[in-house]
Order: structure tokens, then C-alpha cells, then sequence
């Protein structure tokens, strides 16, 4: 006898869904029009068809671990010419958080994350971390050599620093985790297993990622992939930045040949970056409000994230104006100090938070499209 | 009464054109006497019609023969009063628009034509209806939905109703239900069953009398002459005269013990959707499994439970797609966290009923797919396990019930009881007369095995006679509602599967069938399907062998038998198709209108060229329902045929009489064909039979024929529907290659 999957619908992921932004979902009659306009859809198992039945009946251990809700784009294509207005798009996207609440290592943590009335104990966290940080500085600061230059004076730099390696140490470790869990989920239940090399697939999949090679394939709502685009190399500019403002702060200093040229890089490189993340993150904003008929207005998940962003933008960008506009460049006044604060909260979000928020798509999305490219599903 | 005929030959539609007009009316004024012959470019406009009316006014004929376009077409043009005889001549159809313009054989098959209707049009007279003093109440059998709004619409038409109904109280299965699935408004809202206020109407309706407990004992008798004899439980017995009879004996659901394959009687946790409504009806909606009286928390759905099956119902019920969508919804109603799953074959929602799937598709707890169920087999806690194949989830999958409702369908309450081998057994024994019906009847195998529900004293049984499912038999789109017995009308769930809003429908339909009966009866006319027609078969019974031959092949059991065997009409069960006249060996039926004579006369009618003219003549007795109009169509086409052919159209093909065969022989024709209607069990005859019993009476004479050492192959019978107007020049060519092969008719040139 055949093996058979005992079916149990799950009413609850049901709704969970429903107010994940696919409230939609029921009214699916399974055409198939989805399937055959996705752009991404490979030509056997196609989706989002099946995942839409799936999400009908409830069956969460076939979704989450599911590596073609990662091929998705969310482009809004399915969306758009769904002839029973089901916005398999917004389905998907409410999916993937489930995904990324399932496979998150803290779930109390993910669903504090993504809902709107665990904001408030959310940004408590960093508040309250950074807030005794702002307490100690001048003690700090006393025992510990600080870099002179920017907010040292307010916030002591080896706590910041400090205070985000833990974060992002924290962050990396639930991201290990998540990944780890997915991928033995998603090898258990795909009908192929994956074959090659991992680093050369990983490559491949990063070479296709950083001109968003996929993303451009989407029709509908093309203009996103170029916001995203920006908004990506953003965060690489400013990746780059934080490195280079580590490296002059504990090995070179601003002084000197070297530390004069990389002190010049980082100004100019994280300058572009913040333009970039603001315009990028604009457009993301503009777009999804513009695009809310067709495509869908997504949840909590989506536009949390999206403000979170732009906030980092903003607060960064005016922390360093402020600073400079300010009379003492060393000793910024109150309401640089402030946005500074707001700033660092912010992120904080961003990386503390990074594998149970939106941000997670970041690595689940890459492992999706790591394990599709190495079963054949792109 | 004079018979001067005045012949108009139109010359319209290329007729003109096409044929020699002046040798035309020589044929009728010469040949045959026609008092007059007149041409006029078209006949059927205005001042054409004239000119026929102000020879009529005039006394200068008093017959009028219209050679123009088929009969079919322009007939309230040339409908010149009941007390006019009019003959209409297709020259269009039959003759220009399939044949050579101009030619010699064109101009002599005109000519056969315009003869033949000459002739008939001498050979008949009016009809003379027979007319007698009716009753008019109407007999509803049944008190469900069907049978009460039946009652109500009679009532409403002016008629007084008997209705029966064998339980102790009105509205049938709706009783029973918890709640109707949506029939109005916007289609997504349960309704409460409607059968309350309809039982209201029909107890408060004065002209209505309602007879519970009661079965039908007897009905004798003929539309508008019944009298029937309804039996109370109590003993007592009632008489009352009828005009018409509305059978609404409504439905049984299908036996689900022969359903063990879907895990009926696996588990006492899966129970049938009857089974499911009546608990909901009895519980107030609450879904609960039978094992333990636990409510039921997560339900699945079987759809087509031994439906669309040949092993089971080879038919779909219609009513079971929305009835389980209806019952998820108890169940999701009944607890928010229950739910529903529903495996169907293809869901049927015909109609507005879409918009309550679409609300059942949108309920979070309703699951839905395709799939076809492989086995069911109980599971631990007293849950049922299904598996299903082909579903929607694309793959093999088992699903868990805590109850499993299987959607078994309708059959009619006609359908046989017994099974084959019971009624093997019952026959052997010889217990199955009195089981068919409770009186002491002759023995009918048509009965057999029957539940008696009208107890018809009806020498062809009965009960009404079936299609092959147990539905009473009538053509469901061209008849709907009629039966094989003029003056009993089938309606609702018993005709075919239908849901109480259809079975409301179909009552009205019924009982606009049975109006039209009890008002054309009334006038002596015909009902169906020759509605109107006043004649009536006319039988010399002085000449009468008591052969039986008419009495037994009547498809209407419109003749009983005295002792003797001399046939008894009973005129107002008569559709006038004259299989009693085809069937006489001693030629004595006929009607006014319609005769051995008057046929035999146009086929004497035709000239038969000698032999070394080498010109055959082939007769074609055509069925006038659907093998003329068909012939029609293939004129319409322009569709080119065999010259040598004529045609002359029947009411039925089961009224050819054998000597028409025999004069058509002797007088030179050279081949016979005959186009009947499809029979079979899908079979198309308006006459039931006719067309059947035609070609067995025409193997009776190509036996004879051999014996004679005359060529059986002169004589070929086809079956024809009304769309295969294309095969009419092969059925032509076929006969005139037959006789290429076999000669010319050696009688010729007797």
C-alpha cells in the first residue's frame, strides 16, 4: 500500500493567516491562473496553486517548509489576475510569516515581533539597554579609551559596540537555528533531495540576488524590484561603512595617511548608502500604497518592518546633520542626542530582531532559493 | 356537400422557374377535374391569400389544394376555417430546391405531387369530434411539496382536487427537514422548509379535499370519464369521478446497504444525508455521532454515494451537491470550531445555487475537493477513515471523520422494489400479481414487481410505464410531465431527481398538462402530441375478425375487448396515430381525414412510367414528425436526391397498413422505403411504438415477399431523426441502387 498523508485541517493557521493579510484566501477555486502567470513558477508542482489549497485546508507543516513560498517574489502578478479576487500574492506573503514565526528559535519573541501590540515590549528592550548604557557613559568613558569623535561623549562607543555584537551574535544564532530547522524540513518533505555543491549554489543564488535577477522577471509591479535593489545595496553600503568605521576606530585611527583615506571612504560611502536606504525604503512605501488595489496592502508584518527602515534612514541621516549643524561637533545638543537614541533603537530593531521580523526573508528567502536552485525548481 | 376543388399553384420561391406551369394545370384541370387552377407569384402574401378567399366566398370550390411551399411553414396563412379542407402540395422543399431545374423528372415528380394531393383532398372529409359530458376534477396522488402545490394550482385554474396521501399527514420528505437550502434573494441564507405554508393554502382551499391515510384502490375509466376508488387505512372506501390524474408520488432515497464499499455499516458513524437531515430536523440543527451521542466535530462528506455509478444510480440526483453544502453548514453552525470536508466527484450548482457554494467555499471551516474515494474503514475512537485518491492536495491522501455522511441519491417511488432475483422468485411462485396490485387483476407483466401506486384498470398495466431508471417514461425535454397514459401527468421528484423549488415548478408544469387535457377533451380534440386534432378512429364492425390486433397493439390501451374480442373504444384515451388503422388486416379503421383510402388512393395516384422507359418509382412512407420535417431540411440545404422518390408522410409509421404495400406493388412501384423515428430505449417516436412495430410488420412482409419470388430489398425501413436531414439522398440512392441490381418491378406492366 501506498504511504498516505493523513490530512488534518488546521482552522487555527487558518486564521492566523486570515489576519496575517490573507484573508482572502478562502475564496480560491483552485484555476490554477496563478500558476500559469507567475513568472517564477517552475513547470511541474507550480505554485502558488497548490500552496492556496494548502492554506485552505489549513496545512501548516506543508507550507512553512515549503521552499517555493521563497521563490516567490511578491510581485502581485497572481494577484492581479485572479479571477476570484483569492490575492494568492498577499496569501503567500502572510505564508512566509508563518514561516518565519514557525521556524523563529524564540516564537513568543516572533509573534511579539510581528504584532502590533507587542511594539511597545519590543522597543522596551533596546530602551532600556541603551538607556543604562546613556546612564554609565560617563563612568565608562572614565575607565574605558572611547573614540573622541561623533556621540562618544553620550553613549560610551565600546558599549554600543558592545551592546550590538550581542545583538547581532543573538541574531545570527536564531538565524542558524531557523535555517537549519527549515532545511531539514523542506529536505524531508520535497519529493527530490538537493543535489551539488551548497557554497557553489549559494554563489550562484548571491549572483542572481545582488542585480535581482529574479525579482526583475515579475510584471505587474516591476517598479519594486528597483526600490528593493536600492534599499539592498544600502544595507551592503552601510555594512561596509560599520566595518570601516570598526576598522578606523580600533586599528588605525583618524589620524595618519590610512585613517585620513578610510575615515573620507566612510563619510562618502555611508552618505551615498543613507540616501540610498531613504530613497530605496520611500519607494518601497510609496509603491505598496499606490499598488494596494492590485497587489494587496499586506499586514503588520510588512508595513512594521518598512517604517522600521525608513526610521533607521531618517534618524541616521539627521543624527549626523544635527551633529555637524551643532555648534560643538563633540558634544551634540539635546535634540541631536535624542534622535541619536532613537536611532540606535532603531537599530537595534533591525538586527536584534532581524530573524523573527520581515528581515528574516533575508536568509529564509536565500535558503528557499539555495534549495530550489539545488532541486531543480528554478 | 360539394367537393369542387380549386388547385393554386404558387410560383414564388423559383417555382416558377422551375416547372412547366401551363402542363401543371392541365393535370389538375384535366386529369383530375380541378374546378380551377391558378397561379400567383405568391400565394402567402396578402393578395394571394385573396384570391383563394373570394373563390371560396364565391362557391367556386370548396376544397382548396395549395401547391406551394411545405406544410410545415405558412399554415396560419393558408387556414381558411374548420369547414374548409385544405391540402398543402410541397413543391418547394420535396421538388425545386432538390432537383434539376427545367427537367423532364422535376417536372414529372411535380406532377406526382400535385395528383397525389389532388386526390386526397377528394378522398377525405371534416372531421366530427366526439364529444361528451366530462368531469373535471383533478386526482392528486401524493401529499408532498409536489402533490400540494399541484392541488393549489389546479385549484387556482378553476378545478376541484381530490388529493391522496398515504401518511397521516401533508408535506412529505420537507417535514422532515431541518432547513431548505437557499431558493431566493441573494441565495447564501438557509431557509426554513416552506411545506408549512403550503399545507396551510391547501387545507384552507374550499375546492380542495384532502383524503389522508389513503392509497389509490381503482381508477377506471378515461381521461375525463375516471372513476377512482381510494382506499383509507382505516377500510373505508371512497369513490369519486375524476377528469385527470397528477401522480406526485415523489421519491425513495437509494439503499445504502448496498453502499459497504463507502463503509455503510462499517461504523455507525457513517450515516446517509437522509439520515443526516432527519437528525438534524429532530435535534434542532445539532450534529451529533450516532456511537455516542458526542457532538460531531469534524464531518466528512461523501458526494455521489452510489450516484453516477452503473453499479448503483447511473444518474445524477441533482439535489445532493447543495443538500451537503447545506449540512456543512449544520455543522459549522453547531460549533465554530467543527468542521466540514466534502468529496465530490464535480460539484453541481446549477443556476443561482453558485452563490451558496461560493459562500460554503469562502466558510473557513468548509473543505472542499475533487477525489475519488478508495476505501473507508473504521479507526480508533470510533472515527472513520477515508482514503481518497485524486484530490485537489495532488496527492494520495486518508482523511478522519468523527462522521462520515454519504450523499446517496433519489430513485422514484415507481422504481421496482424488488430485486432481479426476488422478482425471479416472485414470478416462479406466482406471487407477484397480487403483490402489483392488490386487487384481483389479470396478470401483467408490466406490472411486475411495481409498487402499486394507481391501480389503473389499463390493459397495458397499471402503473405508469418506465424509462430504464424507474422514472415514468416520457420524453423529459420534447414532453415533459407526459406519460404513456393520456390523462396522467407525472410531477416532481417522481418524474426526475428535483429539489422542492424544481418539484414546485414541475407541479404547475403537470397541471397545465392536465388543464389542457380535461379543456381539449372536453371539445373532443385530441392532447397530445396531436393536440387539437378532432378526429377519431372510425371502426366498421361488421367486418371485424376479433383478431385483437388493434386492441393489442394500441401503444395508449385506448381499445378493451368485449368477450369476443371485438374492440371497445375508449375514444378520450385516443392520440390518434392510427397504429390501429396500420395494424388492421381487415382494413376496416380509418378516419375522417385520414384513411386506407385516401392514402391508397394518392399512391394509385402516382404514374408509373413502362418499363422500357427505364424510369423506377420509389414510395416513401415518411413519419410526419420528424422524417418530413427532416426531408424539409434537406430541400432547405439544396441537398440533390434520386428523382424516382415520393413521398408520403404518416402520423405515425406504425399506421402503414400492409395493403398499401401490397396496391403499391401492383400498381408498378418499384421499391418501398419507410422512415420511421429512433426506437430503442432512447427511443424519438411520438407514438411510443409506431415506428418499432412498422418495421415488424414490414419483416412480415419481406417474408412473404421472398415466398412470392419477389426481392425482399424492395422494401427497406430506416430510422431517421429530425437532425439527419444529410442521409436522406443515400436512404434514396440506397433503394435505387437496390433496384439497379434487382430490375424493375415485374408487375409493371401488368
Amino acid at each position: 500500500m501506498t504511504e498516505r498523508n493523513l490530512v488534518k485541517p488546521d482552522l487555527n493557521f487558518i486564521r492566523e493567516l486570515k489576519t496575517a493579510g490573507g484573508d482572502t484566501l478562502k475564496q480560491c477555486y483552485q484555476c490554477a491562473t496563478c500558476s500559469v502567470v507567475c513568472p517564477q513558477s517552475p513547470d511541474d508542482r507550480c505554485f502558488p496553486r497548490k500552496e492556496m489549497i494548502w492554506a485552505g485546508w489549513g496545512l501548516k507543516d506543508k507550507l512553512v517548509s515549503d521552499p517555493d513560498i521563497w521563490l516567490c517574489h511578491h510581485c502581485g502578478d497572481c494577484t492581479s489576475y485572479c479571477p476570484r479576487g483569492a490575492k494568492p500574492g498577499e496569501v503567500l506573503g502572510a505564508v512566509r510569516k508563518g514561516a518565519i514565526e514557525h521556524y523563529a528559535p524564540m516564537q513568543g519573541l516572533a509573534k511579539a515581533v510581528n504584532d502590533r501590540s507587542g511594539l511597545t515590549k519590543i522597543l522596551a528592550v533596546p530602551v532600556v539597554i541603551l538607556l543604562v548604557g546613556a546612564l554609565i557613559t560617563p563612568a565608562l568613558n572614565r575607565i574605558l579609551p572611547y573614540h573622541q569623535g561623533a556621540y562618544g561623549a553620550f553613549m560610551n562607543t565600546w558599549f554600543v559596540d558592545f551592546t550590538f555584537i550581542s545583538a547581532a551574535l543573538f541574531a545570527i544564532w536564531s538565524a542558524y537555528k531557523g535555517v537549519t530547522n527549515m532545511w531539514a524540513d523542506m529536505k524531508a518533505n520535497s519529493p527530490t533531495q538537493p543535489a551539488g555543491s551548497l557554497t557553489e549554489n549559494l554563489l550562484a543564488v548571491l549572483k542572481e540576488i545582488v542585480p535581482h535577477k529574479k525579482f526583475k522577471e515579475c510584471d505587474v509591479n516591476q517598479e519594486r524590484a528597483t526600490a528593493h535593489m536600492l534599499t539592498l545595496y544600502a544595507f551592503i553600503g552601510l555594512a561596509v561603512t560599520t566595518t570601516i568605521g570598526f576598522i578606523i576606530m580600533y586599528f588605525t585611527g583618524e589620524e595618519g595617511v590610512i585613517g585620513k583615506m578610510l575615515f573620507v571612504m566612510m563619510k562618502f560611502i555611508g552618505n551615498i548608502s543613507a540616501v540610498a536606504l531613504l530613497a530605496g525604503a520611500g519607494l518601497l512605501f510609496i509603491n505598496r500604497k499606490s499598488k494596494d488595489e492590485k497587489s494587496g496592502m499586506g499586514s503588520y508584518f510588512d508595513w512594521g518592518f518598512l517604517w522600521m527602515v525608513l526610521l533607521v534612514g531618517v534618524t541616521g541621516f539627521l543624527a549626523q546633520m544635527l551633529r555637524v549643524a551643532g555648534a560643538d561637533n563633540h558634544h551634540p545638543n539635546i535634540l541631536a542626542k535624542a534622535v541619536y537614541f532613537v536611532h540606535l533603537v532603531t537599530v537595534f530593531y533591525l538586527f536584534a530582531y532581524a530573524p523573527y521580523s520581515k528581515f528574516a526573508h533575508l536568509f529564509y528567502r536565500t535558503t528557499g532559493l539555495v534549495f530550489g536552485r539545488m532541486t531543480s525548481r528554478q | 356537400m360539394e367537393k369542387k376543388v380549386g388547385v393554386y399553384v404558387c410560383t414564388g420561391c423559383s417555382i416558377g422557374e422551375s416547372l412547366d406551369l401551363e402542363a401543371l394545370s392541365k393535370v389538375a384541370t384535366n386529369e383530375h377535374k380541378a374546378a380551377i387552377c391558378r397561379n400567383h407569384k405568391a400565394f402567402c402574401s396578402d393578395d394571394g391569400v385573396q384570391v383563394i378567399k373570394d373563390d371560396l366566398s364565391g362557391q367556386e370550390v370548396h376544397r382548396v389544394v395549395v401547391a406551394a411551399c411545405s406544410p410545415r411553414f405558412m399554415y396560419e396563412v393558408f387556414d381558411f376555417g374548420p369547414d374548409v379542407i385544405t391540402e398543402r402540395v410541397n413543391l418547394r422543399e420535396h421538388v425545386v430546391w432538390c432537383q434539376p431545374a427545367n427537367n423532364e423528372d422535376t417536372q414529372m415528380m411535380a406532377e406526382d405531387y400535385l395528383r397525389m394531393g389532388i386526390v386526397k383532398t377528394q378522398k377525405i372529409e371534416l372531421p366530427e369530434p366526439h364529444i361528451e359530458e366530462i368531469e373535471r376534477r383533478v386526482l392528486v396522488i401524493g401529499g408532498g411539496v409536489t402533490g400540494m402545490k399541484a392541488a393549489l394550482e389546479a385549484a387556482w385554474a378553476g378545478h376541484e382536487v381530490v388529493l391522496v396521501e398515504k401518511s397521516d399527514q401533508l408535506g412529505g420528505f420537507a417535514r422532515k427537514m431541518h432547513k431548505q437550502y437557499p431558493k431566493s434573494g441573494s441565495f447564501d441564507q438557509l431557509q426554513d422548509p416552506e411545506y408549512a405554508s403550503l399545507v396551510q393554502q391547501v387545507e384552507a382551499d374550499e375546492s380542495i379535499e384532502v383524503i389522508l391515510s389513503a392509497t389509490m384502490e381503482l381508477i377506471v375509466g378515461q381521461p375525463g370519464l375516471y372513476t377512482a376508488t381510494i382506499r383509507k387505512a382505516d377500510g373505508e372506501t371512497l369513490e369519486r369521478k375524476m377528469g385527470a390524474v397528477i401522480q406526485a408520488a415523489g421519491w425513495q432515497p437509494y439503499d445504502a446497504q448496498k453502499l459497504s464499499h463507502l463503509g455503510y455499516g462499517v461504523s455507525p458513524n457513517v450515516i446517509t444525508n437522509v439520515q443526516m437531515e432527519e437528525m438534524a430536523g429532530a435535534n434542532n440543527g445539532a450534529i451529533k455521532r450516532p456511537s455516542d451521542g458526542q457532538p460531531a466535530r469534524n464531518v466528512v462528506f461523501i458526494q455521489c454515494a452510489g450516484s453516477r455509478d452503473p453499479e448503483h444510480l447511473p444518474y445524477c440526483s441533482s439535489v445532493c451537491c447543495m443538500v451537503s453544502l447545506k449540512q456543512a453548514e449544520y455543522v459549522r453552525r453547531s460549533d465554530p470550531d467543527a468542521m466540514a470536508t466534502i468529496v465530490y466527484k464535480d460539484m453541481r450548482t446549477p443556476g443561482q445555487y453558485e452563490h451558496y457554494y461560493k459562500k460554503a467555499q469562502a466558510d473557513d471551516g468548509i473543505f472542499l475537493t475533487k477525489g475519488d474515494v478508495v476505501s473507508v474503514s473504521d479507526g480508533s475512537d470510533g472515527n472513520v477513515l477515508i482514503e481518497v485518491d485524486n484530490s485537489l492536495l495532488g496527492e494520495k491522501v486518508q482523511l478522519e471523520a468523527d462522521l462520515l455522511v454519504l450523499a446517496t441519491g433519489m430513485k422514484p417511488a415507481t422504481a421496482l422494489t424488488l430485486s432481479e432475483a426476488e422478482l425471479e422468485k416472485a414470478v416462479a411462485e406466482g406471487k407477484v400479481a397480487q403483490e402489483a396490485g392488490k386487487l384481483e387483476k389479470p396478470f401483467r407483466e408490466e406490472d411486475v414487481g411495481k409498487p402499486p401506486i394507481l391501480n389503473l384498470d389499463y390493459r397495458k398495466g397499471g402503473e405508469l410505464p418506465h424509462l430504464k431508471y424507474g422514472f415514468p417514461d416520457s420524453h423529459y425535454i420534447c414532453f415533459p410531465y407526459e406519460s404513456q397514459r393520456t390523462g396522467v401527468y407525472a410531477a416532481g421528484s417522481v418524474r426526475a431527481p428535483l429539489d422542492t423549488a424544481a418539484c414546485e415548478t414541475d407541479s404547475a408544469g403537470a397541471v397545465m398538462k392536465a388543464v389542457q387535457c380535461l379543456a381539449l377533451t372536453a371539445q373532443g380534440k385530441a392532447v397530445h402530441p396531436r393536440a387539437g386534432d378532432e378526429t377519431f378512429p372510425e371502426f366498421y364492425l361488421q367486418r371485424c375478425t376479433q383478431c385483437k390486433r388493434c386492441t393489442e397493439e394500441c401503444p395508449f390501451g385506448t381499445l378493451d375487448e368485449d368477450e369476443k374480442g371485438t374492440p371497445k373504444p375508449n375514444p378520450y384515451r385516443c392520440r390518434r396515430c392510427g397504429v390501429c388503422m396500420g395494424s388492421c388486416p381487415e382494413r376496416i379503421i380509418s378516419f375522417k381525414d385520414y384513411s386506407i383510402d385516401s392514402i391508397a388512393s394518392m399512391l394509385k395516384a402516382i404514374e408509373v412510367p413502362e418499363e422500357d422507359e427505364e424510369k423506377p418509382r420509389i414510395l416513401c412512407f415518411v413519419c410526419e414528425n420528424d422524417a418530413y420535417p427532416a426531408i424539409d431540411m434537406a430541400g432547405l440545404k439544396r441537398l440533390q436526391y434520386n428523382p424516382s422518390v415520393r413521398f408520403i408522410p404518416l402520423r405515425c409509421l406504425g399506421g402503414t397498413n400492409l395493403v398499401w404495400i401490397a396496391d403499391s406493388l401492383s400498381s408498378g412501384i418499384d421499391g418501398i422505403i419507410l422512415i420511421g423515428c429512433k426506437h430503442g430505449d432512447d427511443y424519438q417516436c411520438h407514438f411510443i411504438k409506431g415506428s418499432e412495430l412498422a418495421e415488424y410488420r414490414l419483416g412480415k412482409v419481406q417474408e412473404t415477399l421472398d415466398r412470392l419470388q419477389l426481392e425482399s430489398e424492395r422494401i427497406q425501413v430506416h430510422q431517421l431523426a429530425i437532425d439527419e436531414y444529410e442521409r436522406v439522398p443515400e436512404i434514396v440512392e440506397a433503394m435505387v441502387e437496390t433496384i439497379d441490381e434487382v430490375g424493375p418491378n415485374p408487375f409493371k406492366d401488368f
